[in-house]
């Protein structure tokens, strides 16, 4: 299969919804742009409820947009899910997992679940939970383990899959240092392996640590689009937090406001 | 159909694993079993002590017929005592809630044609108890009355007709609606519970994100709920057999069609609310009202029959023909008690299958929906 040159080409998508009791119109995303290249992580950044997830939701065909054209893999997720399925992989915020199986237990049932054919199990699964180093932990029931390791067996899961395109949705959320930095190197792993990442966090190391692309949406809308050099020129010396390199948070926050989201 | 095996192999180890919601999909039909098995038992057979003042072959007889007395369902009296002592004694001390004297000087009045007397003494705390004890004792004065030479025939006769062959004893007629209680329960629980599980643990969006689509989830989690479904009916029909003498040696083939109609409709609705409600707890105290509606409306139908005319009954009279499982709670019935098929059996099973397939499609909508507004969740 030929490798596409861009991922995830999102152009001008929004989308609508109605809500609460009088079924109000909201717009959840209002013509955002986006894309993902294969070989890069691309980090999408925002404010809780600004967009992200419903964003994710687009590009896995659970949300159709209202208007926009959205490709991913060359496929359109609204009309072409089952394909797209086959090739990319999500991790959602929630680690997905089932308390009462093993860890070898959750890989087994998600890689049956997926399609994937006994023999490849036998191999796929063990590499997995070698690259997430839960070797040694693969009997015992994932109910068990921090909220660290959950992560990286949710990281596991969506590896073993081998995607095309890997969607993280604040994959570190809540883990120790340590766990941490295995998930940040397996991510980096997969964009050397010539595949594309998209991540969405609220943690400005990460984004700085990992993105090739940073994108940041506020309240549906794309507010600004680069690399992190490209970013962090835009902000005047007098808003930086830090001294005297500017960082990815200073950018945020001129972007974003230091007002709170309830 | 992998994705559909795996999924009903995962939900079986999930609940060996953790068993809660198997024992209450369980526990309930089983304890209705146990609750009805007291109601049958009351109605069937009125417990009474007598005491017997006047010791002659007529107040013997006069016991006699009492003991005899039946119906399909069992003895009319259990006769506890027949000595005037301990009748006494069981009275006074609330052994018994009915004692029957039987005076000296019974058996003479019978030999000079004279109507004979008993007195009964009830605990009337209870109206439909005192009821049973007039209209039993009040039969076995007339039974006993007849087996007298001197006895004139009754004035008033009764002729009797009935629809169907023989009776229909309470015991087969609640046992039945309780087994297809346990059938519906146990597929509104086993296939909601599963589902909304999946919500709980936040495990749904991985499902619903796989390739192999809603089709193999709704299977997988049929198939899973339908072992565990097994269980809970094959230990209700212990039940039912050990504490109402339930006849399950009489079901057949049909009346397991009948079983299976039923816990379809029970999983459709299950899967409705399992993606509606999204938790487990909460789904259920509404399976056992969804479930105890059903068998007052459809399992309990020829109860209210008499009483619909006007106010709240009317309405659930009407409600049994707009649910269409009654007729097939009397096949099961019938086939037990070895009598002819009812009509409008076909109609009853494609009419709940139809209902069943609605309330499935609306679940998938709504399993796709409801992923939507999560914010991340």
């Amino acid at each position: 299969m030929n490798q596409p040159q861009v991922a995830v080409d999102v152009t001008e998508v929004t989308v609508e919804f109605s809500r609460g009791r009088k079924r109000e119109p909201f717009r959840a995303l209002d013509r955002v742009d986006l894309d993902v290249r294969p070989s890069e992580v691309s980090c999408l950044l925002g404010p809780n409820g600004s967009g992200k997830t419903t964003l994710m939701n687009v590009l896995t065909g659970l949300v159709t947009p209202s208007s926009g054209r959205v490709r991913v893999l060359d496929l359109d997720p609204a009309t072409q899910r089952r394909d797209l399925l086959r090739r990319i992989a999500l991790v959602p915020q929630e680690t997905s997992l089932y308390p009462e199986l093993t860890a070898r237990e959750n890989l087994t049932f998600h890689a049956r679940y997926y399609g994937m054919s006994a023999r490849e199990q036998r191999t796929r699964i063990d590499e997995a939970l070698e690259l997430v180093q839960l070797g040694a932990r693969a009997d015992d029931r994932a109910g068990t383990f921090s909220g660290g390791m959950q992560r990286r067996l949710a990281l596991g899961k969506a590896l073993m899959m081998r995607p095309e395109l890997l969607l993280l949705d604040e994959p570190t959320l809540g883990v120790d240092v340590q766990s941490r930095e295995a998930i940040w190197n397996r991510i980096e792993d997969v964009a050397r392996e010539g595949r594309a990442v998209l991540l969405t966090t609220n943690y400005m190391e990460e984004a700085q640590r990992l993105g090739d692309q940073i994108t940041i949406i506020d309240r549906g809308v794309n507010v600004v689009r680069g690399n992190l050099n490209e970013l962090t020129s835009q902000v005047p010396e007098v808003e930086r937090v830090e001294v005297p390199l500017v960082s990815l948070q200073d950018v945020f926050l001129h972007f974003t406001g230091r007002g709170l989201r309830n | 159909m992998h994705a559909a095996l795996a999924l009903a192999k995962k939900d079986l180890l999930v609940s060996f694993r953790a068993p809660l919601f198997v024992i209450i999909s369980i526990v309930v039909p089983v304890a209705f079993t146990f609750l009805y098995a007291i109601v049958v038992h009351v109605s069937t057979t009125a417990t009474i002590a007598i005491a017997d003042e006047d010791q002659t072959p007529h107040s013997a007889d006069f016991i006699a017929v009492m003991s005899q007395m039946h119906n399909s369902d069992g003895d009319y009296y259990e006769i506890l005592t027949s000595d005037p002592d301990q009748a006494r004694d069981m009275y006074e001390g609330a052994d018994v809630g009915a004692m029957l004297v039987i005076p000296e000087g019974f058996g003479r009045s019978v030999d000079e044609g004279e109507d004979p007397a008993v007195t009964l003494s009830l605990v009337n705390i209870n109206a439909d108890g005192t009821k049973n004890q007039h209209l039993r004792i009040e039969e076995a004065l007339r039974q006993f009355q007849q087996t007298l030479p001197s006895t004139p025939p009754d004035r008033l006769a009764i002729l009797e007709s009935t629809e169907l062959e023989r009776d229909i004893p309470v015991s087969v007629y609640l046992g039945s609606a309780l087994l297809l209680f346990a059938a519906l329960y146990a597929g509104i629980v086993s296939v909601g519970v599963s589902i909304a599980r999946e919500w709980e643990e936040r495990t749904a969006k991985a499902l619903v994100l796989s390739p192999s689509g809603h089709a193999s989830l709704v299977a997988g989690k049929w198939a899973a709920a339908a072992i565990m479904s097994v269980v809970t009916i094959a230990v209700t029909l212990a039940a039912l057999g050990w504490v109402l003498g339930y006849p399950w040696h009489m079901l057949s083939w049909r009346s397991a069609g009948v079983l299976a109609i039923v816990w379809i409709y029970g999983a459709a609705l299950g899967t409705l609310l399992g993606v509606k409600l999204r938790r487990a707890l909460p789904l259920v105290p509404v399976a056992v009202l969804i479930a105890v509606a059903h068998f007052l409306v459809s399992g309990y139908e020829s109860y209210i029959r008499g009483f619909a005319h006007g106010g709240g009954v009317e309405l659930l009279w009407a409600s049994t023909h707009w649910i269409p499982l009654a007729p097939l709670f009397d096949v099961v019935r019938f086939e037990v008690t070895s009598l002819p098929q009812p009509e409008g059996a076909i109609v009853a099973a494609l009419g709940s299958l139809l209902l069943a397939a609605a309330a499935v499609s609306f679940a998938v909508w709504k399993l796709t929906k409801a992923l939507r507004f999560t914010q991340g969740q």
